[in-house]
């Protein structure tokens, strides 16, 4: 394939990601009680208030690594005035970015047309990841984390080619990054420490040791710090805060369900029964690498080890992060979100290698046309101006409500506060059929817990 | 919700069925006890109503 057509391909695959994650900011909403979280927290570290959210009244840690609302929405916030969805274009760049890596990544593995058209169909398939999906469209950390993630591939995968100092430094800083914003992120260095070991007993040299784990160290040393400083010990963070500990205990009891979340990429949402054969389709879809890489074992074996790096990452940085979230309390599929994309481009990459690799482009541009149809047929551009109806409650409620009312709602805490509390003198008092607020305890480690709820009735009564 | 009737300032309710999802007995249970007007309701949600809650 020619360098020109290469460079169009290219063109043309960017402005595919542009329409893959754009959405208009008006259509926008924090409409999630985690992003109501992240963009308060930001908020308040713009204005110099800290990375803090408030709650009754009171200023409290916000539960949440710190690395999603100071590295990526705080610059935003302290630069510019307005609604705090005014920060979303972060999150598509990040989405973008991640979609640019994805072309990296299949054209490094897969030489020719056959690479690009790889890109071109693995695109449109994790866009169209439920868990994708959801957090594409509001303040989320999981596309910049996905992103991140992808960074450490692509670097990992050129260390394993041929190692440089700067691709170690790299993968590095994409760790580091991914693990700002989730602690799980750290596998992610997994491969890289195997690569250094073989440089060691090799004793080639220890300069991208040195180099690897002096970046990741400080970004590690940071987060320890933060935990230290904030929540009193360096292991100590704020879900040991904000949670009993039988919340973030890891154990057997929703393995079932965390399975059932890692087994639906591509939706439904967990607990709907039954499966819609659309989307049992397209789940089946993680069995690609099984059945594509068995073929390939039997009847084109070299070709297999192009893909060798790839599988390694993720046998080594993947394995353990999933049994980790099947043993973790809240099943979400979007935990798995690296894994699922990254099983997608593994499965569509070994179909990219059994195809012929003389006129290369042939095979490569009907597979980009099939791409193209999957997102033009799947991708919901009919609802891109569509406005969440919590958004559209959230204006009219506000519109409504005095600056000093009391709001009593069975919403999340964040969403409210978020919604219609924050920059008000507003207070809201969420009702929980399952669970009382007041019974939520928290407290620094080595300090005696308290609960919250308790001081906000106090505070209500006496005004 | 007692409590914040007593505090002497304006106290609202959402009640939309969305919001409550699983728990509308619960919800309709709880409203019962209290008299309310209805402030508004969203133009594409006829289900969403907010209230003004005085003491029954």
């Amino acid at each position: 394939m020619t360098s020109v057509w290469r460079k169009v391909a290219f063109a043309v695959y960017l402005l595919f990601s542009v329409a893959l994650v754009y959405k208009p900011i008006d259509a926008v909403g924090v409409v999630i009680s985690d992003a109501a979280e992240y963009s308060i927290a930001a908020e308040n570290l713009a204005s110099g208030e800290g990375l803090t959210v408030t709650v009754h009244g009171e200023r409290h840690p916000t539960r949440y690594l710190p690395g999603f609302s100071t590295l990526w929405l705080a610059p935003i916030y302290s630069l510019t005035d307005g609604a705090p969805e005014r920060a979303f274009p972060v999150v598509q760049l990040a989405g973008v970015a991640m979609f640019w890596l994805l072309w990296l990544l299949c054209t490094t593995l897969v030489s020719g047309a056959n690479g690009i058209a790889a890109a071109f169909v693995s695109a449109p398939l994790i866009r169209h990841m439920h868990a994708f999906d959801e957090t594409v469209q509001t303040l989320m950390s999981d596309v910049p984390i996905l992103a991140a993630s992808f960074g450490a591939c692509v670097a990992f995968v050129a260390c394993w080619r041929k190692p440089s100092s700067r691709n170690f430094v790299i993968g590095a800083l994409c760790v580091g990054i991914a693990t700002s914003m989730r602690l799980t992120c750290l596998a992610l260095c997994g491969p890289f420490a195997l690569l250094l070991l073989r440089d060691l007993l090799r004793r080639t040299s220890y300069r991208h040791l040195l180099l690897f784990s002096g970046t990741l160290g400080a970004a590690v040393a940071t987060l320890l710090i933060y935990n230290w400083v904030v929540f009193g010990g360096p292991m100590h963070t704020g879900c040991h805060y904000w949670l009993a500990p039988i919340d973030y205990t890891l154990g057997f009891g929703n393995l079932g369900v965390a399975g059932e979340a890692m087994m639906r990429p591509f939706g439904p949402r967990l607990h709907i029964h039954p499966v819609p054969v659309a989307n049992a389709a397209l789940n089946s879809l993680l069995l690609l690498p099984v059945v594509a890489g068995g073929v390939l074992l039997v009847f084109a074996r070299k070709r297999l080890r192009s893909l060798s790096p790839l599988l390694a990452f993720l046998l080594v940085a993947l394995l353990p992060t999933q049994v980790f979230f099947l043993l973790y309390p809240f099943p979400e599929a979007r935990f798995s979100l690296f894994a699922h994309a990254a099983v997608v481009v593994l499965g569509v990459t070994m179909v990219a290698l059994m195809l012929p690799q003389e006129r290369a482009q042939w095979p490569g541009a009907v597979l980009a046309v099939a791409g193209l149809t999957v997102a033009l047929c799947c991708h919901p551009w009919t609802q891109l101006a569509q406005r969440p109806m919590l958004k559209t409650v959230f204006d009219q409620a506000n519109a409504a409500l005095p600056d000093d009312a009391i709001v009593i709602g069975a919403l999340p805490e964040m969403l409210v506060v978020r919604g219609l509390v924050h920059g008000t003198n507003r207070e809201y008092v969420p009702l929980r059929v399952k669970r009382s607020f007041e019974t939520w305890m928290i407290g620094k480690r080595g300090e005696e817990r308290r609960s919250l709820g308790i001081q906000a009735s106090k505070r209500i009564r006496s005004k | 919700m007692t409590r914040a009737l007593q505090s002497g300032r304006s106290v609202y309710f959402l009640c939309h069925d969305a919001m409550w999802a699983g728990y509308e007995a619960e919800r309709d249970a709880l409203l019962a006890r209290y008299d309310y007007e209805v402030v508004f309701k969203l133009r594409r949600f006829d289900a969403l109503c907010q209230l003004k809650l005085r003491e029954g």
